[in-house]
């Protein structure tokens, strides 16, 4: 059952975009249905760019070296049950913003090494970690560029011990829907 | 040496998408790709350095303009690191009929299946731009390359410097060290086998636990600081 749900919103576009009022619609219909949501739009926050010095995993063990709004995101992430992804789809991948955000993320597992499916992946940090669902916004890309969108995400999925749930552009089902759906879990 | 060039000079601009900057595997490998390509004829036009992201306008520019491009990065959670999809993103959709590009992709994971995202999407954004693709490199495995001590990585080198010579040469890559390098795609089952019986001994990870104890931070491992 999902209790506590947690919304990334990386799209960089002003707020006429369609993909934030369709978000903040999600937000109250979950809200509605019982589930408490927090909401995180990155383009608010601010975010660096993970430089790859691993003091998270080999100097301040689950503790980024940059004070920035990354922490308070991960936290919300590792308490909540579903984490949704959502983002344009630009130059036929999700954002910049989003990815800035997923690079940051590697101090919530661990550096040891596990073998999960048959493959070397990082240990968990933590007891339990999110669900993932995703939500885009499809613009230019093309049906490769969506399926191999999709590909990635299920990596990341396997990375962070967790499941794509759903993937879903914002045409293909509406915020109630996507209610009804996690309400389901 | 010949004197005589039937092609003309391969200029390339080459843009390195390591967040670790100058100081990076990324960097490592590139510097022997290249004395491979500039002792053979090769000319490098331009080098950029992504992580640099205030430059972003001119390198944007640099790579519109180029004829030949090098687009190198490490895999950074199963696609490119944040601030080269930004870069993507900047160069947008245009029309790049006619120009070659190459990538060179490397993961800290030993296995090469966690870069086929990312590499596919490399393949889309060929066919977005246009351009003619040369090939793409994949080197799983790379964590640790310059930490290495040198004899270590004597034949990885010899690889690199192989592949810059004939791209300068020849204008292609060797097929057969492009498909050495990529391997193993996953590992196979021994392989497996004995990593899980290395996991009850600290063998397996010895490399991030010298690296904790240099720091002191050992004992504070498995540290949970945003269970509170």
């Amino acid at each position: 059952m999902v209790r506590n749900v947690v919304i990334v919103n990386g799209n960089s576009a002003g707020a006429d975009n369609e993909l934030n009022p369709y978000l903040l619609e999600l937000k109250s219909n979950l809200f509605e249905s019982g589930i408490s949501c927090r909401y995180h739009s990155l383009k608010e926050k601010n975010i660096s760019q993970c430089i790859g010095c691993w003091d998270c995993w080999w100097k301040t063990p689950g503790i980024c070296r940059f004070i920035d709004d990354e922490a308070e995101i991960l936290k919300d992430m590792i308490h909540s049950d579903l984490v949704v992804f959502a983002s344009p789809m630009i130059m036929g991948m999700y954002s910049s913003l989003l990815k800035k955000f997923h690079d940051r993320a590697i101090p919530i597992v661990h550096p040891y090494i596990d073998i999960v499916q048959g493959e070397c992946h990082h240990l968990k940090r933590y007891d339990a970690y999110p669900k993932i669902g995703v939500i885009y916004e499809k613009n230019d890309a093309s049906e490769e560029e969506i399926d191999s969108t999709k590909f990635i995400f299920d990596r990341i999925a396997i990375n962070l011990h967790s499941e794509v749930k759903f993937f879903y552009s914002v045409n293909e089902k509406n915020p109630n829907e996507i209610n009804d759906e996690i309400s389901r879990f | 040496m010949k004197k005589i060039q039937m092609k003309s000079t391969m200029r390339l601009a080459v843009f390195n998408g390591s967040p670790r900057g100058h100081k990076s595997n990324t960097s490592v490998l590139l510097k022997h790709f290249l004395n491979g390509f500039q002792n053979n004829g090769g000319e490098l036009e331009s080098i950029d350095y992504l992580i640099q992201e205030k430059n972003i306008k001119e390198q944007v520019a640099n790579f519109k303009s180029a004829e030949n491009i090098l687009l190198a990065f490490p895999l950074y959670v199963d696609s490119v690191p944040g601030m080269v999809k930004k870069f993507i993103e900047e160069i947008g959709n245009f029309n790049g009929e006619g120009k070659r590009i190459l990538f060179f992709v490397h993961s800290g994971f030993p296995e090469g299946i966690h870069s086929e995202g990312v590499i596919n999407y490399m393949k889309f954004l060929v066919k977005r731009w246009k351009m003619n693709l040369v090939g793409i490199i994949l080197k799983p495995g790379s964590e640790g390359i310059r930490m290495r001590p040198e004899g270590k990585n004597t034949q990885l080198f010899h690889y690199f410097e192989t592949l810059g010579s004939s791209l300068a040469t020849r204008g292609t890559m060797d097929e057969k060290i492009i498909n050495k390098l990529k391997q193993p795609y996953k590992l196979p089952a021994f392989v497996l086998f004995i990593i899980r019986l290395l996991k009850k001994t600290s063998i397996l990870n010895k490399y991030w636990d010298t690296k904790l104890r240099e720091n002191n931070a050992f004992e504070n491992r498995f540290a949970r600081p945003l269970n509170h």
